[in-house]
């Protein structure tokens, strides 16, 4: 990697190896919060399990999302990917280096390689700092060069004109601020950008500019991305993979199309059948799973399988035998019989389309 | 709620016999508490009587316990000057400085909160202006100005016949009814304090009226009257009562200027005259009384917070 | 009847709830901000009308403003009306508009933890939009909010109906806020937002209890979003607002398969689905929405509009029919935008 090249950013990209060799391997992630209680001293009393057992891996120059709602810990997964939160167990090796291993100088520079955007560009730039300021702020926290073009290339490759980077932020748009955190995130180029709801808070007729500059920058500079999002159509369009997770486990994984076209466990199925498309005809004959309740406690969850509280499976299809293995037994996140790579964690898991593409 | 109130009420207790005894050690170890410089000297038969009764020969704990046990049974000693029980002494001030702080207090919550959230429904107006210049002046003068300038210009004012502020210096053998005595002084104190209460009324009003409920409580049809008192004035003072709370606790220990200026006779001015002269049990009696006197407050102020406000409760 | 016999509920000749051509400006530092400028629509028994737009489109405020949550002094009305059966809003004296607010027209909001009230019990909230429209002792309110959490799906009404809001969850939260909402069975329920806030299992609950909610007591809805999908499958008609004013109103199949506004159009085409495979690329609408102080002139979408001529620039193009099945459409070019939809629906 070395110093920057003199013209940025963009320079250094071309044809960037899409190889497929893994870029990021997560196993057995864990993330448990202690609940402090008690009168005088404050013991621990239990755990929040936010991310409990995840695995996955993201091959180089892939995009893998991390779809779920709130609570389901996919902003902590991927906060303690980066090590911005101490994994409580687990392994992540990013380009076969182990993160959890390093030392803070190294990971200091190790953190060149892997990239944060996020969700709210309002809150996530100094409002003190020119845009010129917080992005030569970056190169010269990693010790890399910068010459009078860095800053417009950058910026340039974002599509922000010049003049803007001695602007301060709140004179700028939601959408181009978020264009400023991603010229922060991808100055030193990156080789793993995680980027958290990138598009969640921004106005449906910006989302698509974002989205397609993310996709372009991956082209040009061979990223690899971890997409986490709740907007299934986002990440429909955005994704090679999809990872889906509830109550801080992955209950589903597949390649894009495997898992909204064939999806086999119930949550990922209720999920898809609740986002909303677009198209009234399509709406129209749609079928709807609606789930009863609410999500369980993180710090309490359920025995056996998580989701049993609310599957709709659970309730309306299975026998009382069948039950009881979900009581009784987590299910493991096994492959299902027809998909290539397609694993889910479900004891009676079965294809129900709830979307026709 | 309950096991809010439970919970910190042991809290309490258990900052009680901390400070009790850091005021131990602070007390019997920082020196021999019954030396004194002064022509006082305290006769050797009396000193070994005093001796004997606080356990000074004896193990640390012993002491402790009997120091302890001595609090709760009220006995502080007998203080040096007037050969009286300290207690009985701090009996005679307490009520007087409860008094002192209570009025104060009643004063200052009252002009303090009505100005607060006039201020705030009417911002930016002339009036608002005025109050929230009218503060900050007030705050910049230092209490002991004010209280000098009050006590030189109203003691002895006089209207429609009748004298509404003591003089100062009390004539001999004069007999000044309590309510009378306490009114300049509190009136001083209330000055200080009503500032802050203003400004704080004011900065947690201004945010609670841009609170989204109280636009669904317009939503509902409530009058405007309603809305501003029930849902509004109810959540912004929150933290003016919590303010107050710690207000009384603080004056119920005395407050030393004021009442040395307008010789009022509570605990702060009893607590000086102690220290000047050296009066050792006075001394600590007081601020063993203090302590306890503020710790009970402050529980007793969060509990009303956590009834006010059910968030708080909540772990 | 106490304070509503003026108007006449049964008049069968005027919409249910009427907006004419109403204005709400805003005096600030930085000159006027038209937030609503000159918008008009009705709505009628048992309908959902949907208000569609990004932020600063006015949606919000023209909602606010049927309600009379709008501050006056920072907001002026230069003109306009809002009708209820026929009967004139804005021109009321504040304590009658402060007697339908809560009974006649009731509104949701979108965040229901700041929208309720932290220190008072849920169930107390819920009595109070009873008894103040209706005179009745605090026995029986509470019992009707009983019942009203009942109806609205919340499990173990009994208990819930003593906690306070942080205790619900999010779904439940609104939940509360649409019983407390229906407590007095208005005619028209406003919702504004109501519900970006929540996860999208949870947004189907509410959505279907909202549905069913108005089959059964027939209620007028308007569901104010920037979510065309949550609009797809509840509304009956659709008003696009831009920069303060309507630029295109018809039926929801119109809407989706027929617009006939620029900005509409590159709405729709921007849109990533779910049910599609994937595109090569979306199709953005280029630059941003424009602040509501610095409106351009002309027709206000013109600075990112792939359609747009001179005529765009010249004047504020009216907002008139191009179907004749009530689409209207304000936009110069409607006739090639129609053109450029065949052509996106063949494709897609």
């Amino acid at each position: 990697m070395g110093e920057v090249p003199e013209s940025g950013a963009a320079a250094a990209g071309g044809a960037a190896a899409v190889d497929g060799a893994p870029m990021l391997e997560v196993t057995d992630l864990v993330k448990h919060f202690p609940i402090r209680s008690g009168i005088f001293f404050k013991r621990t009393i239990g755990h929040v399990k936010a991310v409990d057992g995840v695995s996955f891996t993201v091959r180089r120059g892939q995009t893998v999302a991390l779809v779920g709602e709130s609570g389901c810990g996919k902003s902590t997964t991927a906060r303690a990917i980066l090590r911005l939160l101490e994994p409580t167990s687990g392994r992540v090796t990013l380009d076969g280096v182990d993160i959890n291993k390093l030392s803070k100088d190294k990971l200091r520079r190790a953190r060149r390689d892997m990239q944060i955007i996020f969700q709210d560009p309002y809150a996530s730039l100094n409002p003190r700092m020119t845009i010129r300021q917080i992005l030569s702020e970056k190169y010269q926290l990693m010790g890399a060069e910068i010459t009078k073009s860095t800053i417009s290339d950058l910026l340039d490759t974002v599509g922000l004109a010049e003049e803007y980077a001695d602007r301060y932020p709140h004179e700028f748009s939601g959408g181009q601020r978020q264009r400023i955190g991603i010229a922060r995130a991808i100055a030193l180029n990156p080789k793993f950008v995680v980027l958290d709801e990138p598009v969640s808070a921004l106005d449906v007729s910006i989302q698509a500019q974002i989205v397609n500059l993310l996709e372009d920058l991956q082209d040009e500079l061979g990223l690899t991305y971890l997409f986490i999002a709740h907007d299934l159509s986002v990440v429909r369009h955005i994704s090679d993979r999809v990872a889906v997770m509830y109550l801080g486990g992955i209950v589903e994984i597949a390649d894009r199309d495997d898992l909204f076209d064939r999806p086999h466990h119930p949550y990922t199925q209720a999920l898809i059948s609740a986002v909303p498309i677009p198209d009234p005809e399509v709406e129209r004959v749609r079928e709807t799973i609606v789930l009863r309740g609410d999500v369980p406690n993180p710090a309490n969850p359920p025995s056996g399988c998580r989701f049993r509280t609310r599957c709709w499976k659970f309730e309306q299809q299975l026998t009382e035998a069948e039950r009881q293995v979900c009581i009784e037994q987590p299910p493991p996140l096994d492959p299902v019989p027809a998909g290539r790579e397609h694993r889910a964690a479900c004891h009676y898991a079965a294809v129900r389309e709830v979307v026709r593409a | 709620m309950l096991k809010f109130v439970v919970r910190r009420s042991a809290l309490a207790v258990l900052a009680i016999v901390v400070v009790m005894f850091v005021l131990h050690i602070g007390v019997f170890y920082l020196g021999d508490p019954f030396a004194s410089e002064d022509e006082k000297v305290v006769p050797p038969k009396v000193r070994d009587a005093l001796r004997a009764k606080f356990g000074l020969d004896e193990p640390f704990h012993v002491r402790f316990l009997i120091y302890l046990k001595n609090l709760f049974t009220g006995d502080l000693g007998i203080d040096f000057d007037q050969r009286r029980p300290v207690a009985d002494m701090l009996a005679a001030t307490v009520p007087n400085s409860l008094l002192l702080a209570v009025l104060a207090i009643a004063i200052s919550t009252v002009i303090g909160v009505v100005a607060g959230v006039v201020a705030a429904v009417w911002r930016d107006s002339f009036i608002d202006t005025l109050i929230t210049t009218g503060a900050v002046v007030l705050m910049c003068i230092p209490l002991f100005v004010l209280a000098t300038a009050l006590r030189r210009q109203l003691t002895g004012l006089e209207l429609f016949g009748t004298e509404i502020f003591p003089s100062l210096p009390r004539r001999f053998g004069e007999d000044v009814p309590r309510y009378k005595e306490v009114l300049l002084p509190a009136i001083s104190l209330a000055a200080a304090d009503l500032v802050f209460v203003a400004r704080l009324m004011r900065t947690s009003m201004l945010e609670v009226l841009g609170a989204d409920y109280l636009r669904t409580a317009r939503a509902k049809g409530i009058s405007e009257r309603r809305v501003l008192f029930k849902h509004g004035v109810r959540n912004a003072i929150i933290p003016v009562v919590n303010h107050m709370g710690i207000a009384v606790g603080i004056l119920m220990g005395g407050t030393v200027i004021v009442e040395t200026i307008f010789q009022y006779n509570g605990v702060g001015f009893l607590f000086l005259r102690a220290i000047l002269a050296n009066n050792r049990p006075i001394i600590m009696g007081v601020t063993a009384y203090a302590a306890i006197v503020f710790i009970v407050v402050i529980a007793l102020v969060d509990m009303l917070s956590a009834y006010l406000d059910p968030r708080i409760r909540l772990n | 009847m106490d304070g509503t016999a003026d108007i006449d509920l049964d008049s069968p000749a005027a919409p249910l709830l009427e907006v004419r051509d109403l204005r709400v400006h805003f005096k600030t530092d930085f000159g006027v901000v038209k937030a609503v400028d000159g918008v008009s629509w009705s709505v009628n028994d048992g309908e959902t009308l949907a208000i569609v737009g990004e932020s600063g489109s006015g949606k919000s405020v023209s909602a606010m403003t049927i309600l009379g949550l709008i501050q006056s002094p920072p907001a002026t009305f230069p003109s306009g009306d809002i009708l209820l059966r026929g009967k004139s809003l804005l021109k009321m004296p504040e304590k009658q508009q402060r007697r339908l607010r809560g009974k006649e027209i009731a509104m949701i909001f979108q965040d229901p933890l700041t929208a309720l009230n932290p220190v008072f019990k849920v169930g107390d909230q819920i009595a109070e939009m009873v008894r103040t429209h209706q005179k009745v002792g605090k026995l029986v309110a509470k019992r009707r909010a009983l019942d009203l959490l009942g109806e609205v799906g919340i499990p173990n009404p009994a208990v819930r109906i003593n906690q306070y809001p942080h205790e619900f969850s999010g779904g439940m939260r609104q939940r509360a806020m649409i019983a407390m909402a229906l407590a007095n069975d208005p005619q028209v329920l406003l919702a504004d937002e109501p519900t970006t806030a929540l996860d999208v299992t949870v947004q189907a609950q509410i959505m279907a209890l909202l549905s069913k909610l108005q089959e059964s007591r027939n209620t007028a809805i308007v569901l104010i979003t920037h979510d065309l999908g949550l609009v797809a499958s509840h509304a009956d008609r659709i008003n696009v607002m831009y920069a303060g004013k309507i630029v295109e109103a018809g039926s929801t199949n119109e809407i989706f398969y027929r617009p006939r506004h620029a900005y509409t159009f590159g709405l729709l085409s921007s849109l990533a689905r779910m049910d599609h495979r994937r595109q090569e690329r979306l199709t953005p609408i280029k630059g941003v929405p424009p602040s509501l102080a610095r409106v351009p002139k002309g027709c206000p979408f013109h600075p990112r509009c792939r359609f747009a001529t001179d005529e765009c620039i010249a004047a504020v193009p009216p907002l008139e029919s191009v179907a004749g099945n009530g689409h209207l459409a304000a936009c110069v070019h409607s006739d090639q935008v129609g053109m450029a939809n065949e052509e996106r629906l063949a494709h897609g």
